[in-house]
């Protein structure tokens, strides 16, 4: 009987304390101040102090462990609200990763009072205690309020420490973009220490290793990964959530992948041996490879090694041409190459031409057989100067191939054109190092033939198509009257090539002086804009339209798009149906188009801040939301029906 | 940076050791609580269910203190199915056992593995990427993996500590029923909970 009052009186001394001991922590709910003299929201926290180099997890735990619980009631007149999880640390236990809190944590809570009755309301928790063994553990605080007095502990400092943990808003700089499976989120915040912690356990291997420098941090996630990526990023002294919606459709709707550009680049780099300036002097070059090596004493192999290294350096030094004038592109605003319509006629004539060359049997690249009178001499430097050459002299025939991967390349990060440019490069030196180890493979390459004059004329057709693609983006830009001008110019490319068929005795002359006149009329060239037609249902954007819009508390849309941007065109084909024009006209969203085929300051510079350097670029606001949101430059229906519905 | 992160694409692309559902598990042999060598070949045309274990595990001890873990382990092995337990748990680690605590252990509990095999060194375990005690894998009559991950869907600490384990949603039972009845298994792969295994 005295054990059981005993057992009693300890009973609710524990029921009554505001702090509760366990085997490895002790729990308290601290504040600011005790004394509370108006009702309103009040700022607390559960602090957990745990055994020394022992740990607690955060939402997600990680590999292993689980997350602390808190169940209560909340009695009349109170609301115990919003929960916080301060940002994480990692705790690692190899092969395994776990996400949470060494030593002690605080987590943020709010209680809500709508009057100062007196009040108490019971919290228990169950956690999660740990070093290298777990042990489960439970503990109940009363939280309590009597005579206008809190039972809380006045912590004001830790309380506001580890408010600031809890993770905020991603800084308005924050881009996150994804290339297959890799992300990388770019923000000034970002640090070389700062770690990306998911909040969804199905994201990705905790313990794979994260890329960070100042401002950029890189991760990978699961090949399987679909949904939204969403998760919390340390910075200097703080946290932050990202978001990133629809990484799925980067993967396999629309978007190609690295790995798959780098394979069709391999493949794209073995067709180039098909050539017709290619195929029938490869065999030739690598026997007489083998056959140098025999005199100069140095190894095959070296030889052949030289020769696809030469390859793999023109290649390069290509690819690194390509990615400064794209750079430098982008210093004036990526697009605007496009814009120009000087630019496109050039392209569309320069197109024209090859494709014209290619349909037609004039041969430029015959100079691939006449390489050894280049380079007398044998021995590596020789076999690397060959390999540089084969790639420049085998160029009128490459150029086609190496306009695709270009294309590709130059709206890729600087190091994805380096590899698709090194795959390239690869697949084109394989065979002709794989004849000079192997000389017995010569059978197996297909004869040369009828075939590759077939295979080139129809790669000039393709020409053809892109060129007339380019066409039409200037008919979109200029009236029909500068059209015939870029008509002409595709005339006078043709009757010039021509005469160089025929081997007319003056071409030449002729050429300059038609180049001349014609470049003299483009100079005095106006471009006449297009009147600006207007869909019925489309408002065009400005800027004040859309303030005006965002004062009046009306929901908006911004399409930024342009008659030479295939993506949009794309996207527009596929999202922008019947059903989400509807869904815009239910939901009183203002469907807003800002056309940049044309350059426009003002649409320049929203753009730019948006941190975009081109389009597409598609923005939603409504009244719940502070800022405008900007949505994924890959669009489907479903993805903009959530867009719509759910904000 | 950009060096780091193609290397990063590299290891990713050379380094999912991990065992795939729909591939073959890959074959080994342990050494069993009577000393016999048990190798996963033996058991060709039946399911085999894994289940790495460490009795001192706070999560392992709720699924068998409250007979959880045993009735599934019944259940399966009275329907022909193999049950391997697996420690995985280095010497002086928590959970490592002897062949005869081992034996102990499952006589105590009234537990029904086919085998306890013991892993000591841990690697079948790192071969199997097996991260948690229990972590679960289902491998059908061929070898191929089913089911990975977690026993049931009470990750959360408290749930899984105040909940009727019976009526949790168990996955390793789904997926062999689903198996059986040719359905095909709906939840293929779980993220595994409990503790960390003490490699």
């Amino acid at each position: 009987m005295r054990y059981l009052s005993l057992f009693l009186i300890f009973y609710v001394v524990f029921v009554e304390a505001k702090s509760a001991k366990t085997d490895h922590a002790e729990i308290v709910i601290i504040g600011e101040k005790n004394i509370i003299d108006k009702p309103g929201v009040i700022e607390l926290g559960y602090k957990f102090t745990l055994t020394a180099g022992w740990h607690t997890y955060w939402i997600n735990p990680g590999d292993s462990g689980g997350p602390p619980i808190f169940e209560f009631n909340s009695p009349d007149g109170w609301k115990i609200k919003n929960n916080a999880w301060p940002g994480p640390q990692k705790i690692e236990y190899p092969p395994l990763m776990t996400f949470g809190y060494v030593d002690e944590v605080v987590f943020p809570f709010q209680l809500e009072l709508e009057n100062l009755n007196d009040q108490e309301s019971e919290i228990t928790t169950k956690f999660l205690v740990c070093d290298d063994i777990c042990v489960p553990e439970e503990a109940t605080l009363l939280l309590k309020l009597k005579n206008q007095i809190l039972n809380i502990e006045e912590r004001p400092d830790q309380l506001k420490k580890w408010r600031n943990l809890v993770p905020i808003r991603a800084p308005p700089d924050t881009l996150v973009s994804s290339i297959g499976t890799l992300f990388t989120v770019e923000s000034k915040s970002i640090s070389s220490q700062s770690q990306f912690f998911p909040f969804d356990e199905n994201t990705m291997d905790f313990s794979s290793e994260q890329i960070s420098e100042n401002g950029a941090l890189s991760f990978e996630v699961f090949e399987d990964f679909t949904g939204t990526l969403k998760g919390v990023i340390s910075s200097e002294n703080s946290f932050f959530e990202v978001e990133k919606a629809g990484a799925v459709s980067v993967n396999s709707d629309v978007g190609i992948s690295l790995l798959t550009a780098i394979l069709f680049a391999f493949i794209g780099g073995l067709i180039l041996n098909l050539m017709p300036c290619v195929l029938p002097v490869i065999a030739l070059k690598a026997l007489s490879l083998v056959k140098s090596s025999a005199d100069s004493k140095s190894s095959v192999s070296l030889n052949a090694s030289a020769y696809v290294f030469g390859v793999i350096a023109t290649f390069m030094a290509i690819a690194i041409t390509l990615v400064s004038l794209k750079n430098a592109g982008e210093l004036i605003g990526w697009g605007y190459q496009l814009q120009s319509p000087f630019v496109v006629t050039l392209l569309s004539i320069l197109i024209f031409a090859i494709g014209i060359v290619l349909v037609t049997d004039i041969n430029l690249g015959t100079g691939m057989g006449k390489l050894e009178n280049y380079i007398n001499g044998s021995g590596p430097v020789n076999s690397f100067l060959t390999g540089a050459l084969s790639v420049i002299v085998a160029s009128p025939c490459t150029a086609p191939f190496m306009g695709a991967a270009l294309g590709f390349a130059l709206i890729q990060p600087d190091l994805y054109s380096y590899l698709i440019f090194l795959s390239l490069a690869i697949g084109f030196a394989l065979p002709y190092f794989l004849i000079a180890l192997f000389p017995s493979l010569i059978s197996l390459l297909p004869k040369p033939g009828k075939w590759m004059e077939t295979l080139k004329q129809l790669f000039g057709f393709m020409m053809f198509g892109a060129a007339i693609w380019l066409l039409w983006v200037l008919a979109n830009q200029v009236d029909a009257n500068s059209l015939l001008l870029v008509l002409v110019g595709w005339f006078l490319a043709a009757f010039i090539i021509w005469l160089s068929i025929i081997k007319f005795k003056y071409n030449l002359i002729i050429a300059l002086l038609v180049i001349f006149g014609w470049g003299y009329e483009l100079s005095k060239w106006e471009f006449k804009s297009q009147s600006v037609v207007e869909d019925k249902n489309t408002i065009t954007w400005s800027i004040e339209k859309e303030s005006e819009l965002q004062k009046n508390g009306k929901s908006y849309f911004i399409n930024f798009t342009a008659a030479w941007c295939i993506t949009c065109k794309v996207n527009e084909g596929v999202a922008f149906t019947d059903k989400i024009f509807n869904e815009f006209d239910k939901n009183n969203v203002t469907y807003l188009k800002a056309d940049w085929t044309n350059r426009n300051p003002q649409i320049a510079a929203q753009i730019e801040k948006y941190n975009r350097s081109g389009i597409p670029l598609y923005i939603f606001w409504n009244e719940k939301l502070d800022e405008p949101m900007v949505l994924n430059e890959i669009l489907t229906e479903g993805y903009l029906m959530e867009v719509i519905n759910e904000n | 940076m950009r060096i780091k992160i193609l290397s990063l694409l590299l290891l990713s692309f050379l380094a999912s050791a991990s065992v795939k559902n729909g591939e073959i598990a890959p074959s080994f042999s342990l050494l069993n609580q009577d000393n016999e060598s048990v190798s996963l070949d033996e058991f060709k045309g039946k399911k085999i269910i894994l289940e790495w274990t460490n009795h001192d595990c706070p999560f392992v001890k709720r699924h068998y203190d409250t007979e959880n873990m045993q009735t599934i382990q019944k259940d399966m092995t009275d329907n022909e199915i193999v049950w391997l337990s697996i420690i995985s748990s280095a010497k002086g680690k928590q959970g490592y056992v002897t062949k005869e605590q081992a034996k102990e252990l499952t006589s105590e509990r009234n537990a029904h593995p086919t085998h306890v095999l013991l892993d000591t060194n841990g690697d079948v375990g790192r071969m199997f990427s097996a991260k948690t005690t229990p972590h679960m894998f289902l491998l059908d009559e061929v070898g191929k993996v089913r089911y990975q991950g977690a026993i049931d869907n009470l990750g959360n600490t408290g749930a899984l500590f105040s909940t009727d384990l019976s009526k949790a949603k168990n996955y390793v039972r789904n997926a062999v029923s689903q198996l059986v009845s040719g359905e095909g298994v709906r939840d293929k792969k779980t993220r595994p909970y409990g503790c960390s295994i003490k490699y």
